[in-house]
């Protein structure tokens, strides 16, 4: 019993350790760190990015938070704050966004939650489709957002858009036309409202309209 | 005065289109006094409406301006002009522009004036050169004649500084407004034609601009003429609201817009409806971005129109945040750069300032107090 107890203890401990160490040489062989002139800094961000690495996160994201805030001239504690505040982010995204892992849906669902998209709306597009990945659909939610559309309102316009199968290009299409409007001085509201409904004008009835009749004939 | 002031405008406008500031609307109320030859002076109030839109294609200007006085001194006049560039990359750019005025200068009869210009432009790194023609009605007192002008010119910017020089040859038979400013014809009853030189210099630092303006006119064939003016003047800036309009000098008769000769003084106070929303906007600074779809990613052009002194910088994602060079276009600075799928944080400053977001992106928190363009690429 006491030698299994210690061979499972020493097993975990070899794992951690080999873990710590694979970390630790994906972070050192990140040759982005040069491009880190300040000493103190880039120590912040090898430290960051080793943690998080051995948390089991991606460390790319993190990597170019960490080059943004320096090139941003910004200190090293802002720097170690924003790479922990992502990091954060990204792990709840995940959480939201499961079963799927992808970096680029967590960077995107990250960046979503940063801009005030509501939590449920990440697991409702997961739900929504769930054999793909949604990083280009969260991504241009991330812009309406960004562009002044109420949250609520760009999710479920979003959510419907993709429930009657837009495509991607149509997705960032109509970010791209949304920001065009408001530039020009449309409300954020109104300006979705009205490609929105040009988008879903071009678009088949999603099949569970069609589910409701079982009777109907195509 | 209005009319000289409504072309200042229009030069402004339309030489640095593009570079200016997006929108501007303002109210200028002021007083004039203004004498023309053998002439008492009088004394009016100004009151004036300014509209000026810029975009990376066109530059758009409205005006109405009326001068009233109690001894029927005065004048309106209104006008519009538009000024059309394909893109920023395309080295020329053409302009046209009509005006209407209604006038009751008593010295001269009541009557109006109805003319248009056609100006192409083509722009070279610092300046560039134009040649246009114009033409203009004006009935007074129930007598129509008719002016016409060609014209060439150049421009060089050096810093804050502009030089202008420009040629104009002037065709007419208003006889009325031609003498009241002491240009006779040899023959009775001939037509008047003139030739102007005029040499510009236009300053502007921070709040203060100046301009002023020489011309030199010489007649030719049968009409006698030799004249020179002197114009000038000052605007300050109180606030991004708030300025102050002085100007003071001379102005030839312009047969074309039948606008008398003229010795003018000025003042004016011009207040901003609509204020720059940023320093990146009353630096007269707007970015462009364009994606044009390959087969997988996009190619992202990001131009920025910038006056000729403003150092521009660009730093990405994709780039890992370093610093990108930009080519120098004319009017400005232009990114082109090839996209995989996927986001992408973008950022521009402008001579050394902070890292700010493109002001064509959509704008994203960076997490260190600032903002970051967002780009997505289908």
């Amino acid at each position: 019993m006491i030698s299994n107890r210690f061979g499972s203890y020493f097993v975990r401990s070899a794992v951690a350790v080999l873990v710590a160490l694979g970390a630790r040489s994906a972070v050192a062989q990140d040759a982005r760190l040069t491009l880190i002139r300040d000493d103190a800094t880039r120590d912040v961000v090898r430290q960051v990015l080793g943690a998080a690495i051995a948390r089991g996160m991606p460390s790319d994201p993190l990597m170019s938070k960490a080059l943004e805030g320096v090139a941003k001239k910004a200190t090293p504690k802002r720097i170690r704050e924003a790479m922990n505040a992502l990091e954060g982010r990204m792990r709840r995204a995940n959480e939201l966004l499961a079963p799927t892992r992808s970096v680029d849906e967590m960077a995107a669902g990250a960046d979503a939650l940063y801009a005030g998209v509501p939590e449920k709306t990440l697991k409702l597009m997961r739900a929504a489709a769930p054999n793909r990945p949604i990083a280009m659909e969260l991504g241009v939610l991330t812009e309406m957002v960004a562009n002044g559309v109420p949250p609520k309102q760009a999710s479920k316009m979003l959510l419907d858009l993709m429930a009657h199968g837009a495509t991607g290009a149509q997705l960032t299409a109509l970010g791209s036309a949304v920001q065009g409007d408001v530039a020009a001085g449309l409300k954020p509201d109104v300006a979705l409202d009205l490609r929105g409904r040009g988008v879903m004008s071009l678009l088949p009835p999603p099949p569970s309209v069609n589910s409701l009749n079982p009777r109907g004939r195509p | 005065m209005i009319a000289r002031a409504t072309a200042c405008a229009l030069l402004v406008a339309f030489t640095a289109a593009g570079a200016q500031s997006p929108r501007e609307l303002s109210l200028e109320a002021g007083v004039l006094r203004a004498r023309q030859m053998n002439r008492d002076a009088h004394d009016a109030i100004v009151l004036g409406v300014l509209w000026r839109a810029n975009d990376v294609h066109f530059a758009s200007l409205f005006s109405a301006n009326a001068s009233v006085s109690r001894d029927s001194v005065a004048a309106a006049q209104i006008i519009g002009a538009l000024a059309y560039r394909p893109s920023l990359q395309w080295p020329l750019q053409s302009e046209i522009g009509i005006s209407a005025s209604r006038f009751g200068v008593t010295s001269l009869g009541r009557g109006g004036n109805v003319s248009g210009y056609l100006r192409q432009r083509v722009l070279i790194a610092d300046g560039g050169i134009w040649g246009g023609g114009a033409i203009g009605s004006t009935d007074r007192d129930n007598i129509a004649s008719r002016g016409s002008a060609v014209d060439a010119g150049g421009w060089y910017r050096l810093g804050d500084f502009t030089a202008t020089a420009s040629i104009a040859r002037t065709f007419t038979d208003d006889t009325p407004l031609m003498e009241a400013a002491g240009i006779f014809p040899l023959l009775d009853g001939a037509d008047f034609s003139v030739d102007d030189a005029s040499f510009a210099g236009h300053y502007e630092q921070r709040r203060l601009s100046l301009d002023a303006v020489l011309t030199l006119r010489n007649g030719r064939g049968l009409t006698l003429a030799s004249q020179s003016a002197f114009f000038a003047s000052a605007t300050w800036d109180f606030t991004p609201r708030v300025s102050l309009a002085l100007g003071g000098g001379h102005q030839l008769a312009d047969p074309v817009r039948g606008t008398p000769d003229a010795t003018v003084a000025q003042a004016s106070v011009r207040f901003a409806l609509r204020v720059p929303r940023n320093e990146t906007e009353a630096k007269g600074i707007a970015t462009f971005a364009r994606l044009e779809p390959q087969d997988i990613g996009s190619v992202l052009t990001l131009t920025v129109a910038a006056p000729d002194s403003v150092a521009v910088e660009m730093a990405a994602s994709f780039s890992d945040w370093q610093p990108l060079m930009l080519r120098r276009i004319v009017g400005g600075w232009e990114l082109k750069v090839a996209l995989k799928p996927g986001r992408y944080g973008v950022a521009v400053r402008f001579d050394g300032g902070a890292w700010q977001a493109p002001g064509s992106l959509a704008k994203i928190r960076d997490g260190f107090g600032g903002e970051s363009g967002l780009v997505i690429i289908p």
